[in-house]
């Protein structure tokens, strides 16, 4: 398939560019949830709840890389 | 189960005689959540804490500044069972021996922070004198001169061309140091004392204080070491005396804190009760079925003078201002589960406890991810290394989860994947590493889904959908039935949300509905909504998409109604939602890669017949699939817990129930 460069190309945006946007949003939360935990060891928890919360973003860039690279 | 313990709420009130006796029964029973008194009632105040309650609060202190000195934490726990004490014994001990040893040990203590000082002390000396001992001068010789005067310090620049402009009569020792400083000592006439002071100071003189001593200084070099030697010989004594302590009354001192500590938990109790001249009241909550046990108990204990009665026995669903503390009850195998939903908030007392759907999910999610026999083998023994090193609740909580997860992963890797760290049963491709030819035996066992191949992956990218349906359906219905009873129209918008959700899970299964798993859905689940298109609607085939959009047109006119037409915003949220539980099969992918990766690399080094490289290779095999074994629990517990927390409990959950904590010891050292 003369498209499957394209394709390849495009599965890789899918999953680098929603990496790169999950980690900027959890560098952030990330921050944010060592300064809660150093003041109060017991939202340990909740940090590591919302820390993974935009880790949503890249697996939707994987599921969409996932359906990209099935068309090669 | 289900359901937090039913609690009721009752009022104990009696003569200010019997107040003791009252307490210590309550306290040994350990099962009432008391109120604490507000000073809302006329006629009442708080009470005052009993009378031997000074006397053991400052043995308490005592004890705890014991602790301290003799770096004794209660906070850590110690593998072994500690020895118990009962309440006379202890109480002997800490008269006997706690008490008095505070004394000794503050003697040691006093005296290690008096030689500490002194070593300090004698550091610095230490160094002035490695500093003076590049000058050739007896060290009595700096001082007690009539008509010299002594300069002793560092300086900037080479002082000799300036004091030569001031006077030729004087005696200069030099030595450069470091960062272009150096080190002077100058004997001059005290009648030039004023210039040459004005003259050192503008060149940035600093002076040092020579250390009153006699002789040379490399003798008293050799005094001062011996002596900061003999400190800390001194220092090593008395530390090993205070380790002699620790290891000989460790277990009796927190023995001992534990009891006072408990003690004054008694004895201050009556400053959260109401109290009149000569009377109290108690207000608490105790659960229900311990309702009879306790009364039966203050009963026997104090026969007159005490009244006992139940204020209300709580419904689930009413609504009142008060609400009773929360007590979770589950069977014995959900209780570690307990531990996440308390790490993310207790339920509210009219709320369905979750810990029973994470008890079922929780396993499937995590194994789904795991997804290897070999793994969850390694987990399980992971697990119980753990709940050996680390004895404290929580760890065996989390041991318990993992333990759990392990079992669950080896059914997964078995029936579903075939596969064992992360070497297939059997080979999918030709020429691949497998265990059949490995050992050389044909396992009967044939993977159902391949984890690597682009149709696997799509096998298993439908069943997280098929997951996200089950999971959040299953948040809509406890939604509904925690709302039916309070507010119809809220139940009703869950049973909205519910439809839309249905809707969209047809529209993402007639996308996967060339896969096994989306068949199957489609044929068992679904109805085969997808065949039976010849079955007309007002004039519109039945089929997927129609099917769908019907639904969904259906669930936002329900949400508009109930919830107001900004709920239709959120509609978009809920596909967010369902795409999330993607991460199942994403981690399980990923892990699988990563596993077969390290495998591609490193089992060609175990093939290669070479000794040395074998072990080289074993050993690198153990170190990175114990690197993915750690790794893909921690991602697999916690995206497990997120998908539970994130996508689940928002969908209906509120929390925020206080804790029962019931009015009684916590005994570990006591009995």
């Amino acid at each position: 398939m003369p498209d499957a460069g394209l394709i390849a190309i495009g599965a890789a945006l899918a999953v680098g560019l929603a990496g790169i946007a999950t980690a900027i949003a959890q560098k952030d939360i990330g921050s944010s949830a060592v300064g809660a935990i150093a003041e109060n060891e017991k939202l340990f928890g909740k940090g590591l709840t919302m820390m993974v919360i935009p880790e949503t973003i890249v697996i939707f860039g994987l599921v969409i890389a996932f359906m990209l690279v099935g068309k090669i | 189960m289900l359901r937090p313990q039913k609690m009721s709420r009752v009022l104990i009130a009696g003569v200010k005689t019997q107040l003791d006796r009252t307490i210590e029964t309550l306290y040994n029973l350990n099962i009432v959540h008391i109120e604490d008194y507000r000073q809302d009632q006329e006629g009442f105040k708080l009470g005052k804490p009993l009378d031997r309650g000074s006397r053991i609060s400052e043995e308490l202190v005592t004890v705890r500044s014991l602790m301290k000195n003799l770096d004794i934490d209660k906070e850590v726990v110690k593998p072994e069972k500690p020895k118990k004490y009962g309440k006379r014994r202890i109480s002997l001990e800490i008269s006997r021996d706690i008490l008095p040893l505070q004394k000794n040990v503050l003697a040691i203590v006093e005296r290690m922070s008096a030689l500490e000082r002194r070593k300090t002390d004698r550091e610095n000396v230490k160094q002035l004198l490695k500093q003076l001992a590049a000058f050739p001068v007896r060290l009595e010789l700096y001082t007690g001169f009539k008509n010299l005067d002594t300069y002793v310090g560092t300086i900037k620049i080479d002082p000799r061309a300036g004091l030569n402009k001031i006077t030729q009569e004087y005696e200069l020792f030099l030595k450069p140091i470091e960062r272009g400083e150096m080190l002077i000592a100058l004997f001059a006439p005290k009648r030039h004392s004023k210039n040459i002071f004005e003259f050192l100071n503008s060149k940035g003189f600093s002076p040092i204080d020579v250390p009153i001593m006699k002789g040379t200084v490399n003798d008293q070099l050799n005094i001062v070491v011996n002596e900061i030697m003999d400190i800390e010989n001194q220092l090593v004594t008395l530390r090993k005396h205070l380790n002699d302590y620790n290891e000989k009354y460790e277990n009796s001192i927190l023995a001992g804190e534990e009891y006072l500590a408990n003690e004054v938990e008694k004895t201050d109790a009556p400053l959260r009760f109401a109290s009149s001249k000569n009377a109290f009241t108690i207000e608490g909550w105790i659960p229900t079925s311990k309702l009879s046990m306790v009364k039966l108990h203050l009963s026997t204990a104090i026969s007159q003078g005490l009244y006992i009665e139940v204020l209300e026995e709580k419904e689930f669903t009413q609504e009142e201002e008060k609400e009773p503390p929360i007590q979770l009850e589950n069977p014995k195998g959900a209780k570690p589960y307990e531990y996440l939903i308390e790490l993310f908030s207790l339920p509210s007392y009219k709320e369905f406890d979750p810990t029973m759907v994470l008890y079922i999910i929780f396993p499937l999610f995590f194994a789904f991810m795991i997804g290897d026999a070999g793994y969850g083998i390694a987990l399980m023994i992971l697990a119980v290394i753990m709940a050996k090193k680390f004895p404290s609740d929580e760890a065996k909580s989390i041991a318990r989860i993992v333990f759990i997860g392990g079992i669950f992963s080896i059914v997964f890797g078995l029936f579903i994947f075939a596969d064992a760290f992360g070497i297939p049963f059997h080979a999918h491709e030709s020429g691949e590493v497998n265990w059949s030819d490995s050992l050389g035996i044909s396992i009967p066992i044939y993977a159902a889904i391949h984890k690597l191949d682009p149709a696997g992956v799509v096998e298993m990218l439908v069943i997280s959908i098929f997951a996200a349906f089950v999971h959040l359906g299953l948040g809509f219905i406890i939604g509904i039935s925690n709302e039916i009873k309070h507010n119809k129209k809220h139940a009703v918008a869950y049973m909205g949300w519910f439809i839309v959700l249905l809707a969209f899970f047809m529209l993402l299964m007639n996308m996967g509905k060339n896969t096994g798993a989306g068949a199957w859905i489609g044929e068992n689940i679904l109805f085969n909504i997808h065949l039976s298109a010849q079955a007309n609607f007002l004039g519109l085939p039945m089929d997927f998409p129609n099917a769908s959009l019907g639904l969904l047109i259906v669930g936002i006119i329900l949400l508009i109604v109930c919830e107001g037409p900004i709920a239709v915003m959120e509609v978009m949220g809920l596909v967010g939602n369902m795409i999330s539980y993607t991460r199942l099969a994403a981690i399980g992918v990923a892990k699988g890669a990563v596993a077969v990766a390290f495998n591609i690399l490193l089992l060609p080094m175990l093939l290669g017949g070479n000794v040395g490289l074998i072990i080289v290779g074993i050993i690198l095999l153990f170190l990175c699939h114990m690197l993915v074994i750690i790794l893909g629990a921690l991602s697999a517990g916690i995206q497990a817990v997120r998908l539970n927390y994130v996508e689940f409990f928002l969908k209906f959950y509120k929390g925020g129930g206080e804790r029962f904590k019931p009015f009684g010891a916590i005994k570990r050292y006591t009995i």
